[in-house]
Order: structure tokens, then sequence, then C-alpha cells
């Protein structure tokens, strides 16, 4: 009886779900859709778009400018390990009691919640040839002239991968930190009165309790890679110098909007939600996986 | 205590590792407020006085005031429909679980992966066509529709973990229609949840710089973000201008921040889930 009344009132429930679907529909669906089938096509918008079949995936690959992009993000991807040991220490140092924690936590925490086109403004001056960083190291004397941190090719991608740091540790943090108030105080008062030290208690007790947190933060890490690191790129060096820091979304957005090559620029948007998606269908069953350090 | 020095230390070491992370702020915050003398002199210490000189002068050269009004709009509106929307739905992925709600459910929440550049092209040339760009209300839209995915994953994990089943069944049997549950009931008492969606959707939308940027095109609807980094570029010769520029564009996050922190992480860790 209840069933049956319920499943009568439930009928004209789709009113709920109809605007999520129209939303999401003509901002994402419709347009990927869009997307993928113009990357088969020379698309010029407004006017005859010929279909080309595979011919703008076949110039992806063979593009001089496309073994920039790997190589880039190859060494983008070497940041991975210092954006996941720094949160783990700082969330751990915040984890066994401490004074001002709340302090520690939200100063940590901030620049977690900027956007890249904010914090880049200001590290574009903190940056810049006569910016904080040159004028501390010149003061102290470890150059001699301003390091020209963002215009110069070996520099630019570790300059990158310092900023995704500074950026990212908040938000390791505040993740880690809630999942070591999972680990057994007992165990960690234990292993201190056996002697452990600091970093032992870390390595032996804390990781282990919180494998696989760990490892989806660096399965989401690893994405972020492809998917996020746009708006630096964008306001800190514009892919350059030359194409040094040119990612596949930057390059994207440039074909697009610069050069007025939509189809081709489609057609690598379609390999960046391929890549994406399979580091996401990999990773994440892994990071589930993951019980051990 | 043993381990008294050890903490000591340990505080010691936090605090130093706060530097990183404050002086970047305070060096920005004086390089805006101290006189240009002063500039000249030393940029690294203490301001000898504060003047609101270079921030009045980015305020007027950068329009920055009526890109604080646009933002708000944009913003707002992004906000307001990613809470409503994600709610709506939400609820109905609560009344619904068969197979098709499910697969359904997983198709919503995966969306995250698409990376913005793939549809931001073919959007921009539909809106083009049909005369929606330029518009602060469809850039508000766009926001919105961005972060449903994230919004329909916290708002469903807290209907279903913070609501009593046995409350909705009563409600039921009371005869409450489900509009009337989903108003009486289960938004008052998701109104944590719907705080952090709204405050993340806040900091998040409001930082945009590249969306706004392909979907506005006169000056006088441009965002904040958009104003203050499109004239970054004239100020990097006015480092103090640029200065104040980013401390304008940061300081409604930072408000947002402190009086939403907790709301904020919360949702932030949620957002990693299990």
């Amino acid at each position: 009886m209840t069933e049956s009344l319920s499943g009568a009132r439930r009928r004209g429930d789709v009113g709920y779900l109809v605007p999520m679907l129209v939303l999401v529909g003509a901002v994402v669906l419709v347009p990927a859709g869009v997307a993928i089938f113009h990357s088969f096509t020379d698309w010029r918008p407004g006017g005859e778009s010929p279909w080309v079949g595979l011919a703008n995936y076949r110039e992806f690959l063979s593009n001089p400018v496309t073994g920039e992009i790997v190589k880039n993000t190859a060494v983008l991807l070497i940041g991975v390990p210092l954006w996941t040991a720094l949160p783990l220490l700082l969330a751990f140092a915040l984890h066994e009691r401490t004074r001002a924690t709340g302090f520690f936590r939200a100063v940590f925490f901030f620049p977690a919640v900027l956007s890249p086109a904010i914090i880049g403004i200001m590290f574009r001056g903190i940056l810049a040839p006569e910016g904080l960083v040159n004028e501390l190291l010149l003061g102290v004397g470890v150059v001699g002239e301003p390091v020209l941190w963002l215009d110069e090719a070996s520099l630019v991608k570790p300059t990158l991968i310092f900023v995704l740091a500074w950026a990212s540790v908040g938000a390791g943090t505040i993740l880690f930190a809630a999942a070591m108030t999972s680990v057994d105080n007992h165990l960690l008062e234990a292993a201190k009165l056996d002697g452990a030290n600091w970093l032992q208690r870390l390595r032996y007790v804390v990781l282990p309790g919180i494998a696989s947190v760990v490892a989806f933060w660096v399965v989401y890490q690893v994405v972020s890679v492809f998917l996020y690191v746009f708006g630096w790129i964008f306001i800190l060096t514009r892919g350059g110098p030359g194409y040094s820091s040119t990612t596949l979304d930057f390059d994207v957005y440039q074909n697009a909007f610069a050069n007025g090559l939509f189809g081709y620029a489609s057609a690598q948007a379609v390999c960046l939600l391929v890549i994406a998606a399979i580091v996401v269908i990999v990773g994440f069953p892994l990071a589930r996986r993951t019980r051990r350090a | 205590m043993t381990n008294t020095t050890s903490q000591r230390f340990k505080f010691l070491v936090l605090l130093v590792a706060c530097v990183p992370f404050i002086y970047p702020f305070a060096f920005m915050f004086f390089t805006a407020m101290r006189p240009s003398e002063d500039y000249l002199e030393s940029r690294l210490g203490l301001p000898t006085a504060l003047t609101l000189e270079h921030v009045t002068y980015a305020l007027d050269n950068a329009e920055l005031g009526r890109g604080i009004l646009n933002s708000m709009i944009a913003v707002g509106t992004g906000v307001a429909i990613v809470v409503v929307v994600s709610a709506l739905g939400a609820y109905w992925f609560l009344r619904h679980s068969g197979r098709v709600a499910n697969l359904l459910l997983g198709a919503i929440l995966s969306l995250w992966i698409v990376p913005f550049v793939i549809y931001i092209i073919p959007l921009f040339v539909m809106l083009s066509d049909a005369g929606l760009t330029d518009n602060l209300l469809v850039l508000g839209a766009v926001y919105g529709a961005i972060n449903v995915p994230f919004g329909l994953y916290l708002l469903y994990a807290y209907f279903r973990d913070a609501i009593p089943s046995e409350i909705l069944q009563a409600a039921e049997v009371d005869g409450a229609s489900g509009w009337q549950t989903f108003v009486r009931i289960v938004l008052p008492l998701s109104r944590p949840a719907l705080a952090t969606l709204a405050a993340l959707a806040f900091v998040w939308t409001w930082g945009d710089l590249v969306i706004s940027l392909i979907l506005i095109q006169s000056s006088e609807r441009f965002t904040l973000t958009v104003a203050a980094s499109t004239l970054a570029g004239r100020f990097d010769s006015e480092p103090q201008a640029n200065a104040a520029a980013a401390l304008i564009a940061l300081l409604p996050i930072l408000i947002v921040f402190l009086f939403a922190q907790r709301a904020i992480r919360s949702g932030l860790t949620a957002g990693f889930g299990k």
C-alpha cells in the first residue's frame, strides 16, 4: 500500500531532476559532444566544416609541439612526490598535539582557496626580476644578478613545481589531517614509548593507517597536472619561454582562440579527456586497493 | 614530561614553515600600501608609512570597482544556481535508487574529469550564435553548471547520511507532499552542507579568469579577476599598482575564508570521500 502510494507520488518527481539535466547538458554535455564531432572536421565556426577523418589526430601525433608538451608534462609530474610529502609532514606535525593548531591550519590552508588567477598576479610580483625572491637572494648574496624564474627555459618548470607546491599544500594538509584522526592514538603512544622518533612514527604508524587516502591524493595530483595547471600557465608563463611550459590544455586554448585551429584544438581536447579518464579509471581503483604503504 | 623540548622544537619548526605562507601576503600588502619613496628605498621590510594611493590608482585605472560589482553579479548567480540545482537534483537521487538512477548519478558525478577546454570552445561558438555572450547572468549559469558535479556529490552524500530516513517516512505517512518534505525538512536539516557548497562555489568561481575572459567581451562587464589581470600586464612596470590590484582581488576571498573556514574545510575533505 505504502509502496504503491510512494510510487505514484514519485512519478511526478522528475521536475527535481530536470534543471540539473538541462544545465549540465547545455553547458557541458552538448558542447563536449560537438567538440568530439568536430575533432574529425576542419572546423570553421560559421562556415563550411569539411570532414577530415583522423587528420587532426594524425597532425597531433606528428606535430613537434606535442613532443614538447609530453616533456613538460613529464617534468611537472616529478612534482607529485613533493606535493605529497610536504602536506604529509605538515599534517603530522599538526596531528600530535601542539599549540595554536587553528592558526597554523588557517595559514597553510588559505592559499588553497585562492585561484591561480589571484595568486598568479601576486607571484608575478614575487618572481619578477625586482621581486621578493630576487631581492632576498641578492641581499644574502646567493646570486649576483636577478634570476629570471619565469623567462628562462631551464628554470620555468621547476619554478612552476614550487608555486604549485605552495598553492596545494593546504588542501593536502587538511585532507591528511582529517584522515589521521582515524589513526589509533594508543599505537602512536606505544611507538613513542618504544623509542620511535617522529619520522619513524609517521612512516610506520601513521602512513600505513592512511595509505589509501595518500594514494587518492597522488592520483588526484596526477590528474591535476592534466586538468588544473591551465590557470597557472595562463597567468604566469603563457606557455613560454618558447614552448618550454606549454601544457596540453594551454595548447588547446591557444590553438582555438589565438590560432583559429578549432578542429585541431578539439582533437587535442578529446585526447586530454581520454588521458584524464584513463588516469582516473586506472588510478582510483588502485588507490582504493592500497592498504599498506 | 620528557617531550617538552621536542614539543617546543616542533612548534618552532611549524612557525618557520609559516614564513613562506605569510611573508608573500605581507610583502604584497606592504608593496601595495607603502609610499613610493619608501618602495624605492627598501622593498622587504616594514613600511615607514601606509598610503591608499596605489589602491586608489588601481581602482581608478583598472576599473576594479566595477569589476567587483560584475563579479558579484556573475558569482552570485552561479552560487545561487549551483545550490538550488544541486539540492533539487540530490533530492531526486535521494528518492530514486534504481539501476537507472545509479547510472545517472555516476554519469553526472564523473563529469568533473571533463576538461573545460573541451566544452568551452563549442560553448563559446553556440552562445555567440545565440547572442548570449557578453552576459554576466549567462556567465553565472556556466559557473553554476561547472560546480554541479561537486554540488550533487556533496549534497547527495549529506542528504543520505545526515537525514534519518525515518523522518522522511514519517513525513510521507503524515501526507506531506514531496515538495513539502523537501522545503520543510530536507533543506532546513541540510543548512551546514548548503553553506559549505555556497562558500566553496564562491571562492572557486570568484577566482575564475579564463571562462569570463572567453565569454565576456566588453570592458564594462569585465569581472574583477579579468580587470585586475589584463591590467597586470600594463602594471608590470608599476609593481605597486600590481600589488594593489592583487590585494583588491584577494580581499573578498579572505573575508569569506575567515567566516567560513570550517565549512570550506569540511567540504574539501568530503570531496575526497573514501
